[in-house]
């Protein structure tokens, strides 16, 4: 077992394999004790994450096939991944259903998972993000995210006759 | 979960006094400032790939990039032109605009294999075309080229040229490098092509000249030829006369008194008889 610890102090107990969806982690233990602090990371946000990969580490457990292994050293060499579809259309369901979280919840676990270096939850987030982005008109982007416009009346003006392109019915 | 505000500065599930709840629906946005603010610049680059590599449409790309600066800036990152997918810069002909072209651009020079081609596409066509570049020829090449682009929604007869349009398979699985190096080469042999051509127009239209005036003084050779040559049989059809004349008329002929007239007749007669 190994012992996480929360920015907020909360300890968490989780299996080896469970934890060891985190490379980080994986990383760590191999040359230090098994009480890992993980201070930038909110007990709501690791329990959440414990979540995906205890889900992640049962399925993940009986095929440990050198050929996953292999395509995510392949994808981790390259700066930025994609999707590697997950197989299992069970897992896959379960994937949506744990995404169906509000923006903010979602960013909270992609910079944990980033941090820990999970991943498969970064890519499951970011896309899932990206799909929430696609489709939108700007204003309800800004609306949907917080994002303030820090565009001058004259820059969005000029933006605007510069993509006018895009927005043409094609 | 929207029952309570978390803080996320601080942790805490007494929100800050500043803050205020949003309530959106089933969604709920329990900060001000921007979402995007938290993460860092690779997280939201990444966010920005998995939409480029699956925009249905161009503006799926273009509005999130009019939203701040901050996008706008990351929504140029060649990393995420790389990954547009055809669907995000096909835009049909009627639409066609400096503006997309640029785009287009863009994304090529960024190393994306389908606007590569078709950027290079349209500009070879230009090319071919009329130099002085007319906006309607542009807009009817694009037009061409994009009726392949829009996958045949509207009429059926596209499927063809929509398989001409997409670049080989083999080439797709190919890792492109950005296109400027090959290309800027290509630009400088096409320049170098054209000011090949431009004087050999030239020497062409010298050579042309100097062919007028050579066929001009070849006439007006021929005619003095002519002249001349008339001239001479004239002259020799006279002399045989003179010749085949009896001398006796000749004699004749000259004894009436014409003076310096006689001489040279005789004069020729002489010659001949020497």
């Amino acid at each position: 077992m190994i012992k996480l610890v929360s920015g907020d102090g909360a300890e968490f107990e989780v299996e080896e394999e469970v934890a060891f969806q985190s490379k980080i982690i994986k990383d760590i233990v191999a040359d230090a004790d098994d009480v890992i602090p993980l201070p930038t990371v909110s007990s709501k946000v690791l329990i959440q994450v414990i979540e995906y990969c205890r889900k992640h580490a049962a399925v993940n457990s009986f095929p440990l096939s050198p050929s996953s292994s292999a395509a995510a050293a392949a994808s981790s060499s390259s700066s930025i991944s994609y999707s590697k579809p997950v197989s299992d259309p069970a897992l896959r369901a379960w994937d949506n259903e744990f995404v169906k979280l509000n923006n903010s919840s979602l960013f909270d676990i992609v910079i944990a998972a980033n941090y820990l270096d999970i991943e498969e939850l970064v890519d499951l987030v970011l896309e899932t993000v990206a799909d929430r982005i696609k489709g939108k008109q700007a204003q309800e982007i800004r609306r949907q995210f917080n994002i303030e416009n820090d565009f001058t009346p004259e820059e969005e003006e000029a933006l605007r006759r510069e993509n006018s392109w895009a927005f043409q019915n094609n | 979960m929207g029952s309570r505000t978390v803080c996320y500065v601080c942790s805490e599930s007494n929100p800050c006094k500043r803050r205020r709840v949003q309530f959106d629906g089933e969604e709920y946005s329990g900060e001000k400032a921007c979402l995007f603010d938290r993460l860092p610049d690779d997280i939201v680059l990444s966010i920005l790939c998995c939409l480029s590599a699956s925009a249905e449409r161009p503006s799926d790309l273009v509005s999130v990039m009019t939203t701040c600066k901050r996008m706008n800036r990351l929504g140029k990152n060649p990393l995420v032109l790389e990954k547009a997918t055809l669907k995000s810069f096909s835009i049909r002909g009627e639409n066609w605009s400096p503006q997309a072209h640029k785009f287009l651009e863009r994304c090529a020079d960024a190393g994306n294999v389908e606007a590569c081609y078709l950027f290079g596409m349209v500009d070879r066509m230009l090319f071919l075309g009329d130099t002085s570049r007319s906006i309607p020829q542009e807009r009817r090449i694009q037009e061409d080229l994009s009726c392949g682009v829009r996958t045949g929604r509207d009429d059926p007869f596209s499927k063809p040229s929509s398989t001409i349009l997409r670049p080989p398979e083999a080439v797709k699985g190919f890792k492109f490098q950005a296109r400027r190096p090959p290309d800027t080469g290509m630009i400088k042999e096409l320049e170098k092509a054209q000011e090949f051509r431009q004087r050999c127009e030239l020497e062409e239209r010298l050579a042309l000249k100097a062919y007028r005036k050579a066929q001009k003084d070849l006439i007006i050779a021929n005619e003095r030829c002519a002249i001349l040559y008339r001239n001479r049989e004239a002259i020799s059809t006279k002399l045989k006369s003179l010749m085949l004349e009896p001398s006796n008329f000749f004699w004749q002929s000259i004894k009436p008194d014409h003076g310096g007239y006689v001489h040279s007749r005789l004069g020729y007669h002489v010659q001949a008889e020497g």
